[in-house]
């Protein structure tokens, strides 16, 4: 299609950027941000948007969204995810490299890349830290990176061999690339399925303790310690590793970490009825684990939240627990579950003021700072996303209305797979608006591709 | 929940009739017994079993009026035939005390109880369930009141009083007497 | 709507008496020269095993020959129907060969629930995975009533639940009714057999066999399976029989009125001696032999009740 290279107006939102949270109103043209400042008078040549009572934000940045192609496109394809990133105000995915072929060589990612090519948004390629994601041998990071490879992980499993990461972080270290790791010893996680806890032990379900993840990012703290190379932990899980990951910090190591929408919003309770769907890896903890990565959150601990958007069809969901594949879809709903979690842990602590007076500025920007330019520095494309909403800077805009209280229905998932835990849920935060590179992709809440 | 029993609840009726009181029954329990003792000369061992839950108590009177004029031991027992019933009436809540057939049946004379004899198929039930303690020398059938409209090639051999009545009609049975009721239409 | 019994939670405790109370007459029926009523006829009950189990699945089918039923017999490896697929697809092909009620078990915790939400039809959980195993709950609360004589509740009675309750759905299901019931239970067992988080089981923990011997009215013996000393829980058979098999050394120990049960299959000489399966205290024939009628009640009890009723006939 024709590039849509408009002039628009954004009129009367509240901006949110790594700046601070203010009034002005933005006009863009030619895919950049041109003028940004209050009262700019409309003409007959741009699109206004009212944005009066919404809040623009710097675009979104998911770090870990599985797309399922090349290999699982009856799952998820580039274009399906990237619509329902689009609907969640995304303007920039990293897709994980647990596709078939693995994202492990140069050869790969030129052939993903391609696949990528004309996706409504950016789309960055995470690629794998050993050889099919083995565990063994290294792959060639430094000509992936110089394709423009900035995330190696091997998600859906950790670098189980100790020596094997402490290479992989030494190398990564000399080209200017992240590592990125799945905790999780396997042999601790003895083929578990749902958390280790109250509710494995009534089901009588085999469960994944909280240790399975915490030995692996003790160790791998350590591998930093000892390296010195830059270190991101995907999706944690537990409270404990949030604290571990704050001592780490406050060490002054340089390690970032992830939390998910669906460990903040659920916990294993959920699995009482066995319901597939919420199987999930890392598992949902116990409730006193999500409500001590609310604590990290609101302490600063996590650099980002991240879908870890795992679309999968049917069948391996329509299956007993311990048959079904892990991972539930994010990228429609990540915004608006936190979001919508967040306003019932300021209702229950303010109980007469329900909804009086929403989040303070400082909230505000915090939530949406995990969304954007946080996000977008551990992804290293901070040049393109999450950039300050200014004169100059690339038009990668979300805008969305943080008031409005919405469900999730079937018919909306745009996503191949329909394995969301959040149909049952009250989310809170319409995304109406996404921008992508000054292209308006997403319209008053619909999609124009 | 179980739906509990399906009985005439749902329904009204009101009585119409009495057409035999207490005295009558009494009197009615004895011809009987005599009859029995008349019909089963040479009968080493009887037992008395009454059909769950209107036959129990005639039976029981029964065997004790035996008890005192037959030279023979009798034995009195209850039989629940829910489980044989061939209308999938069937009853959730069975009391586990009502089947009770304390002796065995084997090669001795069976005397089947109930109030009233209608269609025949609770009889029917019944023969079925009995043959199942044992095999028993013979087996005959008192009932207090016969009142038609078999359905089934079944036929007593100790009646208290034949009663004609319409289907619509229901006849209550107990040691107060006999009463017919009419139906009055649903309650419900 | 269909009802199904797949968990003991699916029982309201007047439920529960009901079912108790048609197993005695189910047992009466048991005692009778020709043990066989015609409850059922015209029905077709269908056993569905993933799991070998020739015990359990024989104990039902002789529950449903008794009540007059036609049964049809389903065994499978786990393995061939390992995926979803497949799984619901034979659930659906007997549900449309016309089988009223399906017995099924499978090694997956959970799966018995959902294939219940998959068909039309009752389903009766004869074990699934670590989950549950309901009859056997229900067969051994009544062969304890039956013993203790404690009407149809367990007020007071101390049950010791001993070995392997990890892997055990006899345990989550026995735990849960007989404490409903009234009984106050203890798990005994080493730490590695016995779930990390008892947070919501109402139980008391013993890691010591020899301790509760003389407070238990009830050592309720699990099978402990071959696997797990290959998965290295526990080292070895006999370092496992040295803490936990109750021998007549330790029945000793007990009260002389305590009983000693077990689901079976028994492993005699690791979790429990010959001499003590067969000495008087045991009430495993019983519990074998209330199985048939427990098992009758609840297919009795899915299957009979709620029919249309025809006009009353006398």
């Amino acid at each position: 299609m024709v590039a849509d290279y408009r002039k628009y107006l954004i009129r009367g939102g509240t901006l949110v950027d790594s700046i601070g949270v203010r009034r002005a109103d933005l006009l863009i043209e030619d895919g950049k941000i041109i003028a940004s400042e209050p009262g700019i008078e409309s003409q007959r040549q741009y699109q206004e948007i009212d944005a009066r009572g919404l809040v623009v934000s710097s675009g979104f940045v998911d770090l870990h969204a599985h797309l399922r192609e090349p290999g699982n496109e009856k799952s998820e394809t580039i274009r399906s995810g990237s619509q329902a990133g689009i609907l969640g105000g995304y303007t920039a995915l990293v897709a994980m490299p647990n596709t078939t072929p693995t994202i492990d060589s140069p050869e790969v990612v030129q052939y993903v890349q391609r696949l990528a090519d004309g996706a409504p948004l950016d789309i960055f390629f995470a690629g794998a830290i050993t050889k099919g994601r083995m565990g063994e041998s290294l792959t060639e990071m430094s000509k992936m990176a110089d394709l423009g490879i900035k995330l190696f992980t091997d998600d859906g499993t950790g670098v189980q061999n100790a020596q094997v990461m402490r290479r992989a972080l030494e190398f990564s270290k000399g080209i200017g690339v992240t590592i990125a790791q799945h905790c999780e010893d396997l042999e601790l996680a003895n083929a578990g399925s749902i958390n280790e806890g109250a509710v494995s032990s009534i089901l009588g379900v085999k469960g994944i303790p909280n240790a399975a993840e915490d030995v692996m990012v003790a160790r791998d703290i350590e591998l930093v310690r000892l390296t010195g190379a830059r270190l991101h932990f995907l999706h944690i899980s537990t409270a404990r590793s949030a604290a571990m990951v704050k001592m780490s910090k406050s060490d002054g190591l340089p390690i970032t970490a992830e939390v998910t929408p669906h460990h903040l919003v659920l916990s294993d309770t959920q699995l009482m009825g066995f319901d597939p769907v919420f199987k999930v890896n890392p598992p949902l903890r116990s409730n006193h684990d999500r409500l001590g990565l609310w604590d990290a959150f609101d302490g600063g601990v996590f650099d980002a939240v991240a879908t870890d958007h795992a679309p999968h069809h049917k069948e391996s969901k329509d299956t007993t627990l311990d048959h079904a594949a892990f991972g539930l879809i994010g990228l429609q709903t990540s915004f608006a579950a936190v979001l919508g979690e967040l306003h019932r842990r300021l209702d229950k602590q303010n109980p007469e003021d329900i909804d009086g007076g929403g989040l303070s500025d400082e909230q505000l920007m915090h939530l949406v700072s995990l969304f954007t330019w946080k996000p977008a520095r551990i992804a290293r494309i901070e040049k393109m996303h999450g950039c300050q909403l200014v004169a100059g800077q690339p038009a990668n805009i979300t805008i969305f209305d943080p008031k409005a209280r919405w469900r999730l229905v079937g018919t909306d998932v745009v996503s191949r797979s329909k394995n969301s835990p959040y149909f049952d849920t009250d989310l809170v935060g319409k995304v109406l608006y996404t921008f992508v590179n000054g292209e308006l992709k997403l319209k008053e809440g619909e999609l124009c591709l | 929940m179980a739906p509990k029993i399906g009985s005439n609840s749902d329904r009204s009726y009101s009585a119409t009739a009495e057409v035999m009181t207490s005295s009558d029954i009494n009197r009615v329990i004895s011809r009987i017994a005599h009859e029995v003792i008349e019909q089963n000369r040479g009968c080493t061992e009887l037992v008395v079993v009454g059909l769950q839950t209107g036959g129990v108590w005639i039976a029981e009177a029964l065997c004790n009026l035996l008890a005192e004029i037959a030279t023979f031991p009798c034995a009195v027992g209850s039989l629940d035939i829910s489980l044989y019933r061939d209308d999938h009436a069937l009853r959730p809540l069975i009391k586990s005390s009502s089947t009770d057939v304390p002796v065995s049946v084997h090669g001795k004379t069976v005397i089947l109880v109930d109030d009233v004899l209608f269609t025949g198929r609770t009889v029917r039930a019944a023969l079925e369930a009995i043959l199942n303690f044992g095999r028993p020398k013979a087996i005959q059938l008192a009932v207090m009141v016969d009142r038609g409209h078999r359905e089934l090639p079944i036929r007593p051999d100790y009646v208290g009083k034949n009663l004609p009545t319409s289907r619509s009609e229901v006849v209550e049975v107990s040691e107060q007497g006999v009463k017919i009721l009419k139906e009055v239409g649903n309650a419900s | 709507m269909h009802r199904s019994l797949v968990s003991i939670s699916d029982l309201t405790d007047e439920e529960v008496t009901e079912l108790i109370d048609l197993s005695k007459v189910f047992r009466e029926v048991n005692s009778r020269e020709i043990p066989k009523v015609p409850a059922l006829r015209g029905k077709t009950v269908a056993t569905l095993f993933f799991e070998n189990s020739t015990r359990t699945r024989l104990s039902f089918e002789l529950a449903a020959t008794r009540l007059s039923a036609d049964v049809l017999t389903f065994t499978l490896g786990s393995s061939s129907v390992s995926k979803g697929e497949s799984l619901r697809d034979t659930a659906e092909t007997i549900e449309s060969l016309g089988a009223d009620l399906i017995i099924m078990r499978h090694s997956s915790s959970g799966a018995v629930g959902l294939v219940g939400s998959w068909l039309d039809i009752p389903l009766v959980n004869a074990g699934d995975g670590a989950h549950e195993h309901p009859t056997q709950a229900l067969l051994d609360a009544f062969t304890l009533m039956d013993q203790f004589e404690t009407g149809p509740r367990l007020d007071g009675i101390n049950v010791a639940i001993v070995g392997d309750v990890l892997h055990s759905r006899v345990a989550r299901s026995n735990v849960q009714l007989m404490s409903r019931l009234g009984a106050k239970i203890t798990l005994v067992g080493p730490p590695v057999l016995l779930p990390l988080d008892l947070s919501l089981w109402p139980v008391k923990v013993s890691h010591s066999l020899d301790e509760v011997l003389a407070g238990s009215d009830v050592l309720y013996l699990l099978r402990i399976q071959s696997e797990r000393f290959s998965e290295s829980l526990v080292p070895s058979l006999s370092e496992f029989a040295k803490s936990f098999s109750l021998n007549m050394e330790r029945l000793a120990k007990a009260k002389k009125e305590t009983v000693v049960m077990h689901p079976g299959p028994m492993i005699r000489g690791v979790e429990i001696t010959g001499e003590v399966a067969d000495s008087p205290q045991s009430l495993v024939r019983k519990q074998v032999e209330n199985g048939v009628s427990v098992r009758m009640a609840v297919l009795y009890w899915l299957l009979g009740a709620g029919q249309e009723r025809l006009e009353p006939i006398w």
